[in-house]
């Protein structure tokens, strides 16, 4: 194997299993050190928080397992990788995986460590609260997911690799989800730290919550499904041979710009939902009119990466 | 894990259709009729503890479909036999396939991604049959045009993305255990010394523990928290959210 070739390899080999582990470590870090604090705030609950504390680092560790897994994928395919084209096209399925992996474990860790305070305040409705977790954590993984099956997307279609146009395709296709991904998820962590801090304040506004995190998450991870559909749309489109430069500028051009794009509005909207959560839990008779003008605020800042959608669609029907 | 015998079936081979996507995987179908067996025998026997008139294991089995009770109970916030039913019925197939990886030859049947996708639209249809039957045909499709009519297609992709999400979530899990489960095997393997430490030091027991017994319960009991959080949302009317508000 030519020295470059090995290296790209090699790096797309240590990356999901590392970045993974790094981001689920740092969150399993800050919600052990939260989970200490609330069993010191209010000892009696301590069975409570530890069995959530369990749960949630459990949940935070799908990551790491499933950037394991796609290590060992990746792994078995080295015998078989002919060229720099092929390297180049796995490097971009194990960032698919890396990257939002990283992010998404952090951010659940993020609700996790809203979550131990919540029942330190309201021990008698620990389980309500431990669904909602499990709730809010499950919306926030779901970038892995997508990730895993863009992985196995792509490395099911390496042996098709034979020029740069393709081989820069896959690379553009993992950057365009890894990227795009990581502004909502980290949003959604936001969210959803917010959501559980709420229910801990207000345990009366619970079935209000329950309904406006499923409506709000779904909101917040629009820009998501827009990385995910132009990330598969090049996927796609780079299993056909295309020769010359252009074709790997186009595809690198089309998936950076959805996947920059989404990242100020998912962050911003994340935030907007956040503090719309608070309020509901302040003041449980305005839900109506917190929640539309909510709704209202999201769609306005998510037609920002709308615009980048159509502009990627453009790009890519040339 | 890796084995050269090919096990799939096509049942179009009269009919000369070589499709891939219509094989049927026989190790794995063999596997769930395992499981199905011990399900049937644990259901026997507690069939017979709860023909006497008292004894632990009466208590016991009673204590498990109480839990149940609960857990449907609190969430939708009334009680209702087929929730209930379908619940304990997701939980009990899911937990049995993720431990029956502890009987020696046995690999579960959620390594695959045919059994976990099929309970994940199983529970998906469930979930939408409901909504239909509470909120009206009309109804249950007006809901797809809100925010506004813009995101019917978001809404779609919402629907699916979260069958695929559950699904992948089960299967990831516990493909990933087994992995390293098999991984571990491998190391230890081929010499006595290695493996009769990993024995009485109880190395065996704390990977067995933590991939396959811990792991699968937890997955079991996240997919089915989920289904019946799902489950609730959808089939939510405004009179039913003041009942289990009451109820807390």
């Amino acid at each position: 194997m030519f020295e470059l070739t090995a290296f790209i390899h090699t790096f797309a080999i240590i990356a999901p299993v590392g970045l993974t582990a790094l981001g689920s470590s740092y969150g399993g870090g800050i919600a052990s050190k939260s989970a200490l604090l609330s069993i010191d705030q209010q000892p009696k609950a301590k069975d409570f928080i530890v069995r959530t504390l369990l749960i949630g680092l459990a949940l935070i560790e799908t990551s790491t397992i499933i950037g394991l897994l796609v290590t060992f994928y990746i792994m078995k395919q080295t015998s078989s990788i002919q060229n720099i084209y092929q390297a180049i096209a796995t490097l971009g399925a194990s960032l698919a995986i890396a990257l939002p992996g990283m992010v998404v474990a952090y951010s659940s860790a993020r609700a996790l460590r809203q979550t131990t305070p919540a029942i330190a305040r309201q021990p008698f409705f620990a389980r309500k609260i431990i669904n909602l977790m499990i709730l809010t954590q499950s919306l926030i993984q779901t970038p892995v997911i997508f990730g895993f099956i863009l992985s196995m997307i792509i490395l099911g279609n390496v042996h098709l690799v034979t020029t740069s146009g393709q081989a820069f395709g896959f690379l553009a296709s993992g950057l365009c989800l890894g990227i795009g991904v990581m502004g909502p998820t980290y949003g959604l962590g936001t969210f959803a730290g917010s959501v559980c801090q709420s229910v801990g304040k207000a345990r009366h506004a619970y079935s209000k919550l329950l309904t406006f995190s499923l409506v709000g998450g779904a909101v917040i991870e629009t820009p998501n499904i827009f990385a995910l559909v132009v990330s598969v749309l090049i996927a796609h489109l780079s299993k056909t041979p295309a020769t010359g430069l252009l074709a790997s500028v186009v595809f690198i051009s089309a998936g950076l710009c959805t996947g920059l794009g989404t990242i100020g509005a998912g962050v911003t909207s994340g935030m907007i939902a956040a503090k719309t959560a608070n309020k509901i839990a302040d003041d449980i008779e305005q839900y109506g009119a917190y929640s539309r003008m909510c709704m209202l605020a999201q769609g306005l800042v998510d037609t920002n990466a709308l615009y980048t959608l159509i502009v990627s669609l453009v790009i890519l029907s040339k | 894990m890796e084995s050269s015998i090919n096990y799939d079936i096509n049942l179009f081979k009269y009919w000369n259709i070589d499709n891939p996507f219509l094989l049927i995987n026989g190790e794995i179908v063999l596997m769930t009729w395992i499981v199905l067996g011990i399900m049937l025998v644990t259901l026997l026997i507690a069939r017979h503890f709860l023909s006497k008139r008292k004894g632990i294991g009466r208590y016991a089995v009673m204590q498990i479909v109480k839990m149940f009770m609960d857990t449907s109970t609190q969430s939708i916030g009334r009680f209702n036999f087929n929730h209930c039913t379908f619940i304990g019925t997701i939980f009990l197939y899911i937990a049995y396939c993720n431990l029956s990886a502890l009987i020696p030859y046995v690999i579960e049947p959620t390594t695959n991604l045919n059994t976990t996708l099929a309970i994940g639209l199983i529970s998906f249809a469930y979930i939408q049959l409901n909504a239909i039957k509470v909120h009206g045909f009309f109804g249950y499709l007006s809901d797809f045009f809100k925010p506004f009519f813009l995101m019917l297609p978001l809404n779609i992709i919402g629907e699916v993305a979260t069958v695929a999400s559950i699904s992948f979530r089960l299967f990831g899990n516990i493909f990933g255990g087994a992995t390293i489960n098999d991984i571990y095997m491998s190391a230890i393997g081929g010499s006595w010394l290695y493996e009769s430490v990993a024995m009485f030091a109880g190395i065996n027991l704390i990977m067995a523990g933590f991939f396959t017994i811990f792991e699968g319960m937890l997955q079991a009991l996240v997919f089915t928290i989920l289904s019946l959080t799902y489950l609730t949302i959808a089939i939510q009317t405004d009179d039913g959210q003041e009942q289990s508000e009451c109820l807390s």
